[in-house]
């Protein structure tokens, strides 16, 4: 039989440890391992999963070839070609010319590609994208400075202008879709409130809001929001912080954009997940629900922590991924899910 | 868990034969208890809240459920908000108001009670399972017909139904890794059991067939396992790794590759003859009485999504597209033509068909309308006999895979 060979296009080459890297590390280490733990680690043998390395270049190729004795069977495609170092506009080129059968596009792209014909699929809206107050900072310590903000941010121009309509405004932690509550949770800007806060605020301080450097996303949402403060009278500037460095990338910034994904379906668990990844910068209570917390305790405790604006819900976003015409059984994978490519196959164009 | 399920109707249907659902799908059909739970709990907060006064009360539905439905709960909360001494009036300035939003998650439907009253603000929560939904009436007469004989949650690669002859019935369900045996005697079972099948190193996508033998004989093949089995008060299974890798189909049998999904493309006849062709799917010939001599025409669905014919040659006659990778010949009592089933050119994320198809000279010609699957149909197999066929297809609506026989009726 000919070999079938997905040719995926990869993140660009962005520094070590970055969020990007870790996430396309661990998409590779799921291919490669044959289990992964409850805590999103792999164990067994590299190689005894579902693909084995066949080629490695560093930064630039990656050649995955199908494991025979793969658990769960061998998969269907013979080897999975991994292009590194493709920016995201790369990527889109690369599917546009039929040069690769998978990327994942950003949010932001995602109409873009599909009005070039990309075939597109898009998952539930599964990550939040928050703004969170650094516990160390003294504005974190001020409640009216940060429901000012809240209360200033036009969620939907955030939608509509910046991710061209893909994605929805969040008040909540939780997407509709996984938790069922979120319609109530506001999601509307509020800039008289936010300018009567911000005037029984002594001393009108000059505060800075940091984003990831390396993610476009963040900084357009990250220069919208100093936008909508400004036009409530506050002081607000955006930086960009070193993704690497992590959250006390600097000392100067009062609080921070912060992609979050779900780890779970369940309500519970992507919330405890949130909570998890948000504790070590934000000063929020991030005990563990218990096991039988019903829908009403999940959303008593998520809306605890957005009354207490230490987290500003700003829009939940889906993963976006181009597709080849060629590739079938394509799933998008959930929350906690990685790429099925095990599972897919490629038609062939002609009899 | 498995679920068990004999339609009693075998008459001209062409949609599933399902147990009732206790679903409201319409105002004249009252709501299911589990429902009515919801309500009685929902009811019970709210009376906390604002006991024994006259409410307003607006319904709001932002999930999947239909105008009826809304309108039978309703009315239900509105019955048991009075249970409570909580009586439903217009709006008013001075009445507490409670505002039920009918919301839905990923684990069902969640009802939100928001009460107002005056300056207070209280919620009230109650979590409701989704049922699964009732089937769909067939929307035309159909000449395929199909009646689900079983449905579970666990995957199902073939099946077969035995009569013994000092009566009872036994059922033989494999599945990836085991073979179930379920013993009936009349309506009542009265054996089941679960025997492994060692196959490990199989495919991503295993596949099975079984083949009845004479009062509860069985042999099974996953993959390139041959097991044969026994029956007296039970079966004795025994498995013999790498002996099953020809699978019997009518008057050959086809070699099947064992760590993938498709059949190498070597075909061996009992003469010892074998002929060697491009991998496929699934195969179809002529039932024997339309076959020549030399059974040599063969449909094989390949693995580039078509169907090719043979008839004798190495090359193909003629080449069918849009067919999809499941296919087998039904002998109907219709006419004498030679008649082949194949399922759609979907993948597994999709709804599927099947279409009956007259092959005559190097033409297929539908026949009839295809009959519509919920779900991708994942094996299609001839019974003994030909005249009816194994189905199995996996239902994309409630996650179940069903076990079908598809048989023909004539539409004089």
């Amino acid at each position: 039989m000919e070999i079938q060979a997905i040719v995926i296009s990869l993140d660009p080459a962005v520094a070590d440890a970055s969020p990007q890297e870790a996430a396309a590390k661990a998409e590779v280490d799921a291919l490669i391992y044959p289990t992964r733990n409850a805590d999103g680690s792999f164990a067994g043998t590299p190689g005894s999963g579902a693909f084995r390395v066949d080629s490695f270049d560093p930064g630039k190729r990656l050649v995955l070839a199908a494991n025979n004795a793969a658990p769960g069977g061998r998969p269907f495609v013979d080897s999975i070609e991994i292009l590194m170092g493709r920016a995201a506009q790369d990527r889109l080129v690369d599917l546009e010319l039929g040069k690769t059968d998978f990327a994942e596009i950003p949010c932001e792209e995602s109409r873009k590609a599909g009005a070039a014909g990309v075939r597109l699929s898009v998952s539930q809206p599964d990550e939040l994208l928050a703004l969170v107050f650094l516990a160390a900072r003294p504005a974190a310590q001020d409640a009216h400075v940060r429901e000012a903000l809240a209360d200033s941010i036009d969620r939907a121009a955030i939608v509509n202008f910046i991710l061209q309509k893909t994605g929805e405004p969040a008040g909540g932690l939780l997407p509709q879709w996984a938790g069922g509550t979120a319609f109530l949770f506001s999601t509307a800007a509020d800039p008289a409130a936010a300018k009567e806060l911000w005037l029984q605020i002594p001393g009108s301080p000059r505060l800075v809001l940091g984003y990831d450097s390396g993610d476009p996303l963040q900084q357009s949402v990250a220069e919208r929001i100093v936008v909508n403060a400004r036009e409530a009278g506050m002081s607000w500037t955006a930086q960009a912080l070193n993704a690497t460095a992590g959250a006390q990338a600097s000392a100067d910034v009062d609080a921070r954009l912060m992609r979050l994904r779900m780890n779970s379906e369940s309500a519970r668990g992507a919330l405890a997940g949130f909570l998890q990844a948000i504790s070590p910068v934000a000063s929020i209570d991030a005990s563990a629900l218990a096991d039988s917390a019903g829908a009403e305790t999940v959303y008593n405790r998520e809306r605890e922590i957005v009354a207490s604006f230490q987290v500003i819900p700003l829009v939940h976003l889906p993963q976006v991924y181009g597709l080849s015409a060629q590739v079938r059984d394509w799933k998008a994978p959930g929350p906690g899910e990685s790429w099925p490519l095990a599972d897919v196959w490629l038609e062939e164009s002609a009899p | 868990m498995v679920l068990f399920w004999q339609a009693a109707d075998a008459s001209a249907r062409t949609s599933a034969s399902v147990p009732p659902q206790q679903t409201a799908t319409s105002p004249q059909t009252p709501i299911s208890v589990d429902w009515n739970n919801a309500l009685h709990s929902l009811a019970q907060k709210i009376s906390a809240d604002v006991p024994s006064l006259a409410v307003s009360l607006d319904v709001k539905n932002i999930s999947s459920l239909g105008p009826g439905d809304v309108a039978n709960i309703r009315q239900a909360l509105i019955a048991e908000m009075a249970l409570w001494g909580n009586r439903v009036i217009e709006p008013s300035a001075d009445a507490p108001q409670v505002h039920l939003t009918l919301s839905e998650n990923n684990l069902g439907y969640l009802w939100i009670a928001e009460v107002d009253h005056g300056d207070a603000h209280q919620m009230a929560m109650a979590s409701v399972a989704i049922a699964p939904p009732s089937p769909s009436s067939p929307a035309t007469p159909l000449l395929l017909q199909r009646k689900i004989v079983w449905q579970q949650s666990e995957p199902i690669l073939d099946f077969a139904q035995e009569t013994l002859t000092g009566g009872g019935t036994l059922w033989f369900l494999l599945q990836p890794g085991r073979l179930d045996v379920y013993a009936f005697a009349g309506e009542v079972q009265t054996v089941h059991q679960s025997l492994p099948i060692d196959a490990a190193g199989g495919s991503r996508d295993p596949r099975g067939l079984l083949v009845p033998g004479e009062n509860g004989g069985i042999q099974a093949y996953l993959g390139a396992t041959l097991c044969t089995g026994t029956w007296t008060t039970s079966l004795d299974l025994e498995c013999s790794a790498g002996a099953g890798q020809n699978w019997p189909l009518g008057a050959a049998s086809w070699t099947f590759e064992p760590s993938r999904n498709y059949f190498s493309g070597v075909t061996n006849f009992a003469s010892g003859f074998s002929v060697k062709r491009a991998p496929f799917y699934s195969a179809a010939s002529p039932p024997p009485e339309l076959a020549t001599a030399s059974s040599s025409r063969w449909i094989l669905a390949g693995l580039d999504g078509h169907a090719r014919l043979f008839t004798g040659m190495a090359e193909p006659a003629a080449v069918f597209s849009n067919w999809g990778s499941a296919i087998t010949t039904l002998r109907s009592a219709c006419d004498s033509s030679w008649q082949v089933l194949a399922s759609g050119a979907g993948d597994w994320t999709e709804p599927d068909s099947i279409q009956v198809y007259d092959v005559a000279e190097q033409r297929a010609t539908p026949a009839g309308q295809p009959l519509v699957f919920p779900g991708p149909v994942l094996a299609l197999w001839p019974a003994t006999d030909s005249k009816s066929a194994r189905v199995v297809s996996r239902n994309l609506s409630t996650g179940l895979y069903e076990a079908s026989i598809l048989t023909i009726a004539c539409n004089h």
